[in-house]
């Protein structure tokens, strides 16, 4: 349960971020779109800076990483914020302040271990807690991940799951 | 066939909310050809504009006017302005509930005689017992079509239910059936059977699960006896020189006021509403709030004990197939002291989406070992604990001293603290919840701190005597007799029974009286 104080809200995993699959994975996705300043997809964004949109992509997947999901569900993520920040300039500062803060650092340049501490430190800035809050609902609400999380969502129009495995459970 | 009453209308009886409490209210009393008036702060949205997708559908339903919150409950820190989890719509929160209608048990209408004093509890007996309720008990259960009762067929069993009895099962729990719910197994009173969509939060889009909405609205707007008047905040509860409740002061869509003259009022705003409005309708005759001489309105706050166990396994479960909740073992809903604390809980299932999970599940957390258990999300099957909690006197709703709400009413705080006894019923359910899905196997188990509360309770309690709380056996205010209340907030104790049914019950009980006590003349 949550406790106010300083104690942090970041969770390990059973397998670190220096585990060699984990890397691997992370090696494939230096190939991603959404990685550096001079991709399309960073010029792209209406409000924030291309540096900023593609820090903010290495940020939002440090925060809540699945190593299956690919970039673009985190670049749509960013999206969502760049398109608040366009009616919020209160906003768009707090996250041009917030990425400027972690890249006076050098942040994307930092290994894992690094760059995981560096967002420990700053967690419970109002630029971490806007963004992770983002990521909650952007990430886990966007209906193009359910399926890699296994769900199904709305059945209505499909009779419900009546007749699509309710019950359908064989291993008790 | 609605009816349409004019503003200066007195004739006519007012409730304030069309929830579970002032929408059976309304419909009891039309039904009886007492003209009623519901005034609704939220708009209407029929089913077919029901949105199965959590987050969408949350922001459609709830109220989320600005409230805040204090007290070393964890919501201050992880939802410091969502204290509640309540519907802002024609139907309220009956829109959104899951349907779990369990009776209240006989002791615990009595608990202050049988738990005897506890340090910081505020128990008080109930003025009735489990016998004045009970016939009314059976007309709630016939209107809201509760399954396993009175000849309904129990729900086929889902996934997320059959991992949670067969691990009942294993640690010796015999009271474990597929709950008793308000959704239809097969076609009944022009509802169809369920479909186990699995969106029962989402609203009533299938219409199989019991709402306000889909039943008691309509049928007593078809009497002609009933108006209900949506996007109607009512601001202020007004009375006359004698004492009298003469209307109420409200807003409409576009922030205008207007005054309802109503020959009686019924609040039934849920729990926090409810004394927000009587506290901000003090009066030179109520310095302290409207029938508030005991001081005892907006306090003994209760949202029940409450909590999630999620076990995570090695195969697949798919809980999101299937009602929202639906089983539930019965066995831990007894008052044993031995186990530590007093009263009891129930384990009932629980399945929440993606979106929600990942809100609610560890609120705040994240990094690596959060997603880890996100990845679990398919092989998941939860439950949710619900037992009683004490009442505290420093538990509750005061107005806020500066902020105001978009109608320049006072904004409430909600203030909570746990009581011992609720964490030590909280920590005991955690662990036999654990056991249930440990004898399964379960790879990992979570505890999920409570939510945004979706019973809220005891606000303005019922009591025999006047200076112990709000309203007398009736649901009607000591201090005024043309003023009741008619929601969760009149509850002495809370039970650990989902307090739905026993809303609906005492609103049932509460239009007999009304209408009995307007052919005597007394209102
Ligand atoms: C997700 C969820 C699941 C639930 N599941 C269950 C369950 O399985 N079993 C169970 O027993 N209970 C369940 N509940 C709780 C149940 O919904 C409530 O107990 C019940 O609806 C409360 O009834 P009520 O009449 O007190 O208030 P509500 O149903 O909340 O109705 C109050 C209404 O009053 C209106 N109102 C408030 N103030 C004003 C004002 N000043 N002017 C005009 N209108 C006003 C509100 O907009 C609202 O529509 C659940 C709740 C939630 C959120």
């Amino acid at each position: 349960m949550t406790e106010t104080g300083s104690e942090s809200r970041m969770r390990r995993g059973t397998n670190s971020p220096t585990d060699a699959a984990v890397r691997d994975a992370a090696a494939q996705r230096t190939q991603s779109m959404y990685q550096s300043p001079d991709d399309e997809w960073a010029k792209s964004l209406g409000t924030l800076s291309a540096q900023t949109g593609c820090t903010l992509v290495g940020v939002t997947r440090m925060m809540y990483p699945h190593d299956g999901l690919g970039d673009e569900y985190y670049a749509k993520v960013v999206e969502g914020l760049d398109a608040q920040a366009g009616d919020d300039s209160d906003l768009a500062q707090l996250l041009e302040d917030g990425v400027g803060d972690l890249q006076s650092d050098g942040w994307s340049d930092k290994d894992e271990d690094a760059r995981l501490d560096a967002l420990v430190e700053i967690e419970s800035t109002p630029f971490f807690q806007t963004v992770r809050n983002e990521v909650v609902t952007g990430l886990y609400g966007n209906p193009d991940v359910w399926e890699y999380f296994g769900y199904e969502g709305p059945s209505i129009a499909k009779g419900g799951y009546k007749d699509r495995g309710f019950n359908d459970i064989d291993w008790l | 066939m609605t009816a349409r009453y004019d503003l200066n209308d007195d004739s006519v009886f007012v409730i304030v909310g069309s929830g579970a409490g002032g929408g059976t209210l309304a419909n009891e009393l039309a039904q009886k050809g007492v003209d009623v008036v519901v005034l609704e702060a939220g708009p209407r949205y029929e089913k077919e504009e029901h949105i199965d997708v959590e987050w969408e559908s949350f922001n459609q339903l709830s109220w989320l006017d600005m409230r805040s919150t204090s007290g070393s409950w964890g919501i201050t820190n992880d939802f410091p302005t969502l204290p509640t989890w309540t519907c802002k719509v024609v139907g309220g929160t009956t829109v959104h509930w899951a349907g779990c209608s369990i009776r209240f048990k006989d002791y615990e209408f009595n608990v202050a005689s049988e738990y005897g004093s506890l340090d910081g509890a505020n128990l008080l007996d109930w003025p009735i017992s489990l016998d004045d309720v009970l016939p009314y008990y059976d007309k709630a259960e016939d209107k809201l079509g509760v399954t396993g009762r009175h000849g309904i067929p129990y729900n086929e069993p889902d996934n997320n239910q059959m991992v949670m009895a067969a691990g009942a099962k294993n640690v010796g729990y015999e009271q474990v059936t597929a709950g008793t719910m308000a959704i239809n197994p097969v076609p009944r009173d022009g509802r169809p059977g369920t479909m186990h969509d699995g969106f029962c939060f989402q609203g009533i889009a299938s219409n199989a699960r019991w709402s306000t909405l889909n039943t008691e609205i309509p049928k007593g707007e078809a009497t002609g006896h009933l108006e209900v008047r949506p996007e109607a905040h009512v601001l202020q509860v007004q009375h006359n020189g004698s004492g009298k409740i003469t209307g109420v002061l409200y807003a409409d869509a576009d922030g205008n006021q207007h005054v309802q003259k109503a020959r009686g009022v019924s609040i039934a705003g849920n729990s926090i509403e409810s004394p927000r409005l009587l506290l901000n309708s003090a009066s030179s005759q109520h310095p302290d709030g409207l029938a508030n001489s005991s001081g005892q309105v907006g306090k003994n706050y209760m949202r029940h004990t409450t909590g999630t166990v999620w076990g995570i396994f090695d195969n697949p479960v798919n809980m999101y197939r299937g009602n929202t909740m639906a089983g539930c073992v019965s066995d831990e809903a007894r008052n044993d002291p031995d186990r530590g604390f007093f009263g009891g809980y129930y384990f009932q299932t629980l399945h929440l989406g993606p979106s929600f999970m990942g809100a609610f599940v560890d609120p705040g957390a994240w990094g690596r070992g959060f997603a880890d258990d996100m990845e679990g999300y398919e092989n998941m099957a939860g439950m949710w604990i619900v037992g009683e909690d004490m009442p505290q006197e420093s538990n509750g709703v005061t107005l806020h001293e500066t902020e105001k709400d978009q109608h320049g009413m006072p904004i409430p705080n909600v203030h909570f603290d746990d009581h011992p006894n609720d964490v030590a019923m909280r920590n005991h359910a955690y662990e036999h919840g654990s056991a249930i899905y440990d004898s399964l196997g379960a790879r990992k188990t979570i505890h999920t701190p409570p939510y945004p509360a979706t019973h809220n309770l005891g606000t303005c309690r019922m009591s025999a005597r006047p200076e112990d709380g709000v309203v007398n056996k009736w649901g009607q205010t000591h201090d005024v007799s043309n003023l009741f209340i008619s929601d969760g907030s009149q509850m002495t104790t809370g039970a650990a029974a989902n307090p739905t049914l026993t809303i609906t019950s005492l609103a049932i009980r509460q239009a007999d009286y009304i209408a009995e006590q307007m052919k005597a003349g007394q209102i």
